[in-house]
């Protein structure tokens, strides 16, 4: 019993070595700035980090006080509500036809999954480039059959739909991964069964595949809301935040206000605050929602 | 299994170590001296477009022909890029040997004690400062204090396309000079079915105060910081240039490259923009002209703007000596010769106007003709980015959109009151 508890002891510690380099990467990148964001947040500090002073709530208070800052809240809400559920539909559409593991589904997997390793920041400038409504080729290509294609990214009903088609276009393909893969663990014995039994095609989809992979549809929904909700390069490169800031997200007005217009850390590190404040509230309850979920089917 | 444990931990500590790998200080800032007398300047920079490869065009043929040993590495990055990392650098101690960037920053950057005092320069590199356009040079001192040496200067003008205007039965050679023309020549020239548009009016251009200097207006006097935004003459203004847009003589949502693009396609027969379209526009052979700004009922104005050299403060002696010789290369006649002649910019120094090349070049002269109503758009103020983001950026947009004018310049006021009585 004593030589088991040493040996247990021994391999915690060679344990706890391994974990060690990633510990240190979620320190440095993760952890500091988190703590280092909520003082700053408390602090009158510029970019150029000199006359720093004490601000207490002050920035707390500004920022409930701040027009954009409500816009921007609503406008990550609208972008999150309506990008997560078409990301993950557009997979679990995909996958059903995506379940078996022939070349042709392989190939055509892979191929969904290449915007994906793509940096945003190219795709967004491809997708302004052919969405342009006066020298892009999808408006010439329209023009030719007598189509005023209208511009899209300056207007604001269209702006944050095309910044949503996107974004969608992009990442689907990751999650469309993540979601066949756990389909292909499915013990093909149900298939058979539903089979026997007459069930269509859709009806296994509904009654076999779906509940088969619930808790990675809900790992999907929470990696896809908190990539969501930090969404950045699209709109800075696309929009900007603009027309009329319909597109200022968050992270973007955080931006603004750090590093572009008033360079006041102090009070962009409040909003980021605000935001982290956010995500963690959503997340703690999606988690508890789907455990719970999880719970009452155990 | 002892090898195993002891393989674990090396692995472990290796990745560990790994980490750190990239954690040392950069001496940026110190001349990397390879061997004695060689010394390696970093110079950030902004000029992103076709006179960015100019620019390293004349740099590289500087660090092949000096016989200091200096080499200059050119590091380009979108502006907003720069003054993002650019405060950080400084704070860290990481800054680069000098920066070339917009005149603008100047007092911002002075006023966070973010620069180098360069006032011995002239006597340094014996120079000759009154060479040089007073009022070019003057836009690097703040006080009696220089901190930049100027690499260029300009204002906005008004392209227009010479095709494009005979097509529409318009004189080639008589461009608008009146906002009254300016009107007439937009609407003469838009032909939406054809996609041919008169006048660019992006919504992000910067410069929209012009035709509110033009009638008698303004925004802010940077002396008292009193708001002058919401006043009659600005909204009459600004009337006219939202029912200029509504006649179509713009596409919609335009941006200012989206402008620069669609006029390099003939798509577009009237901008405004800085000189730096001229070497792409010669080297589409295109036939344009090149106008001041036009008048309107006070005058022509037209924003200036330049780019100096500047140095981050912490740079050590040795580092700013070598970049004085630089900048100081960079005011010789032949390197302002070549920037001018490639670039389309005007020319500020006296010695290089006698030259006879200049002289000759018609771009050239349009350009210089045009540079004489140059006036101050909130450079060196320090709420000046603020407004431009804040204030005009917004209202301009609104307005093109076809918002209600007094009530969008009300509304732009009341920011600019929020942002100067901070």
């Amino acid at each position: 019993m004593e030589k088991t508890k040493k040996i247990a002891a021994k391999n915690q510690k060679t344990a706890y070595l391994f974990i060690l380099p990633s510990m240190v990467v979620l320190t440095v990148f993760v952890f500091v700035p988190l703590v280092s964001a909520f003082i700053i947040s408390m602090l009158n500090m510029d970019l150029y980090m000199k006359d720093i002073s004490f601000a207490g709530a002050e920035n707390y208070l500004k920022m409930f006080q701040d027009a954009r800052v409500w816009n921007a809240t609503k406008n990550t809400l609208i972008f999150t509500v309506i990008e997560v559920p078409v990301q993950i539909f557009l997979a679990l559409i995909l996958t059903m036809f995506m379940q078996k593991n022939t070349k042709l589904h392989k190939f055509l997997r892979a191929s969904f999954y290449v915007p994906y390793v793509c940096s945003m920041t190219a795709i967004s400038i491809l997708w302004s480039m052919l969405l342009n409504s006066n020298s892009g080729m999808l408006a010439y290509l329209l023009k030719k059959i007598g189509i005023v294609m209208p511009n899209l990214m300056s207007s604001p009903t269209y702006a944050m739909a095309v910044i949503i088609m996107v974004t969608v276009w992009r990442n689907f393909g990751y999650t469309l991964t993540i979601i066949t893969a756990a389909t292909l663990d499915i013990p093909y014995s149900l298939y058979e069964a539903a089979d026997l039994d007459g069930a269509s095609g859709l009806k296994k989809f509904i009654y076999i595949t779906i509940p088969s992979i619930k808790q990675t549809i809900g790992f999907c929904a929470v990696t896809t809301f908190i990539l969501a909700f930090q969404a950045f390069d699209q709109i800075y490169v696309m929009t900007g935040g603009g027309p009329q800031h319909k597109t200022e997200t968050l992270v973007s007005y955080i931006y603004d206000r750090g590093f572009k217009t008033e360079h006041d850390l102090g009070y962009a590190s409040s909003i980021s605050v605000y935001l982290f404040i956010i995500i963690a509230i959503i997340t703690i309850c999606m988690r508890k929602y789907i455990s719970g979920k999880e719970e009452q089917q155990a | 299994m002892k090898l195993k444990k002891i393989t674990s931990i090396i692995l472990a500590c290796t990745m560990t170590a790994a980490l750190f790998a990239g954690c040392g200080k950069k001496e940026t800032k110190e001349p990397e001296s390879a061997k004695a007398n060689e010394t390696t300047l970093s110079l950030w920079t902004v000029f992103t477009g076709s006179d960015g490869d100019v620019l390293k065009e004349i740099i590289n043929k500087y660090n092949e022909t000096n016989e200091d040993g200096i080499t200059v590495e050119v590091d380009i990055m979108d502006n907003d890029t720069l003054q993002s990392k650019l405060p950080a650098a400084i704070s860290t101690d990481t800054a680069p040997s000098f920066i070339l960037v917009g005149i603008e920053y100047i007092q911002e950057y002075v006023n966070n004690d973010s620069l180098e005092d360069i006032s011995d320069f002239w006597k340094a590199t014996n120079t000759n400062e009154d060479n040089y356009y007073e009022n070019v040079v003057a836009k690097s001192y703040v006080g009696d204090t220089l901190y930049g040496v100027p690499m260029q200067y300009n204002l906005q003008y008004l392209y227009y396309n010479k095709d494009m205007f005979s097509d529409a039965g318009l004189n080639p050679d008589a461009p608008p000079t009146t906002f009254d023309e300016l009107e007439e020549c937009a609407k003469a020239l838009t032909d939406k079915d054809q996609g041919k548009y008169g006048l660019a009016m992006p919504t992000d251009f910067g410069y929209y105060v012009q035709y509110l200097w033009g009638n008698g207006g303004d925004v802010i006097n940077t002396a008292t910081d009193e708001n002058l935004l919401n006043s009659e003459t600005n909204i009459k203004t600004l009337t006219w240039l939202q029912e200029l847009k509504k006649a179509g003589v713009s596409p919609d949502g335009l941006t200012s490259a989206e402008a620069d693009t669609m006029f390099q396609s003939g798509q577009i027969g009237m901008c405004l923009a800085g000189p730096w379209n001229i070497n792409i526009l010669n080297g589409l052979g295109m036939n344009y002209g090149i106008a001041a700004m036009p008048s309107g009922s006070d005058g022509a104005y037209s924003a200036e703007g330049g780019c100096s050299y500047m140095i981050p403060k912490g740079t050590d002696e040795a580092t700013k000596n070598a970049v004085y010789k630089f900048m100081a290369y960079w005011l010789t006649d032949d390197v302002l010769k070549e920037w001018s002649v490639r670039n389309g910019f005007p020319v500020w120094s006296y010695s290089l106007l006698e030259d006879e090349e200049i002289k000759s070049n018609d771009i050239l002269n349009s350009v210089s003709e045009a540079s004489s109503i140059g006036r101050d758009w909130h450079l060196g103020y320090e709420y000046g980015t603020q407004i431009d983001n804040d204030v005009m950026k917004p209202m301009m947009e609104n307005i093109l959109m076809g918002s209600d004018v007094t009530g969008e310049v009300k509304d732009a006021s009341n920011r600019l009151d929020e942002i100067v009585t901070k």
